[in-house]
């Protein structure tokens, strides 16, 4: 899904990562389950994201106006 | 030994036939062997990486893999924003920056075979409605999943 919105926009970059193999980034980002969806750094979900849900997200993390 | 199994090659290069009709490059960060025996950085999983995009570029003649060695091709990987390994970057027509980190295995295989094809041909399945917002978007985004293989 979040590479989808990559496929969309020039300014969407999005990471999946292997959180396993990279144990430092579950620990930066206190990873008790996945999947984890972090944007920009600064919201973070746990569990699935369905579509509707991963716009909100994104447009809400526009609105705080902070570039990662 | 392959990676795939009979049935799950079958089924990939289906799909492929069916959907992926435009070309895609993967940029796969790994390292190669050292002269000297050990590798210059620890990376237990690009062997199995390789291995296994190897066998699903093989699939579709519209898929090129190009492998490059992170320490030695450090520039481009820094370019490409990847500050680990093993990595793949997809590009075809998306328009934005699309990665992955790790061995896309078990569940996330659908992640990769999903984003050679809509990587190659710059569109999604997603609704018209958030096609529109996220092409409205005017600031950077970044997007981080993080998962598990199964």
């Amino acid at each position: 899904m979040a590479h989808a919105l990559a496929v969309e926009s020039p300014h969407v970059t999005a990471d999946v990562i292997e959180v396993a193999e990279f144990p430092e980034l579950a620990q930066r980002y206190h990873v008790q389950g996945v999947p984890k969806t972090i944007i920009n750094e600064q919201v973070s979900v746990d569990g699935a994201v369905p579509e509707s849900r991963l716009l909100a997200l994104v447009l809400d993390a526009v609105g705080r106006g902070h570039a990662p | 030994m392959p990676v795939l199994t009979d049935q799950v090659r079958a089924q990939v290069s289906k799909v492929f036939s069916e959907r992926l009709d435009a070309p895609v490059t993967l940029q796969l960060f790994t390292q190669r062997a050292s002269p000297l025996g050990a590798p210059a950085l620890p990376c237990e999983t690009c062997q199995d990486t390789e291995a296994l995009l190897r066998e699903v570029a093989a699939l579709s003649a519209h898929i090129t893999l190009a492998v490059r060695d992170f320490v030695a091709d450090e520039s481009v990987a820094l370019r490409l924003g990847v500050d680990r390994i093993p990595a793949m970057v997809f590009q075809g027509r998306n328009k934005g920056v699309m990665r992955y980190f790790g061995v896309p295995a078990g569940y996330e295989f659908s992640v990769l075979v999903e984003g050679l094809i809509d990587a190659a041909r710059g569109e999604t399945a997603l609704s018209a409605a958030t096609r529109e917002r996220v092409a409205a978007l005017a600031s950077p985004i970044q997007i981080r999943v993080l998962v598990t293989p199964t």
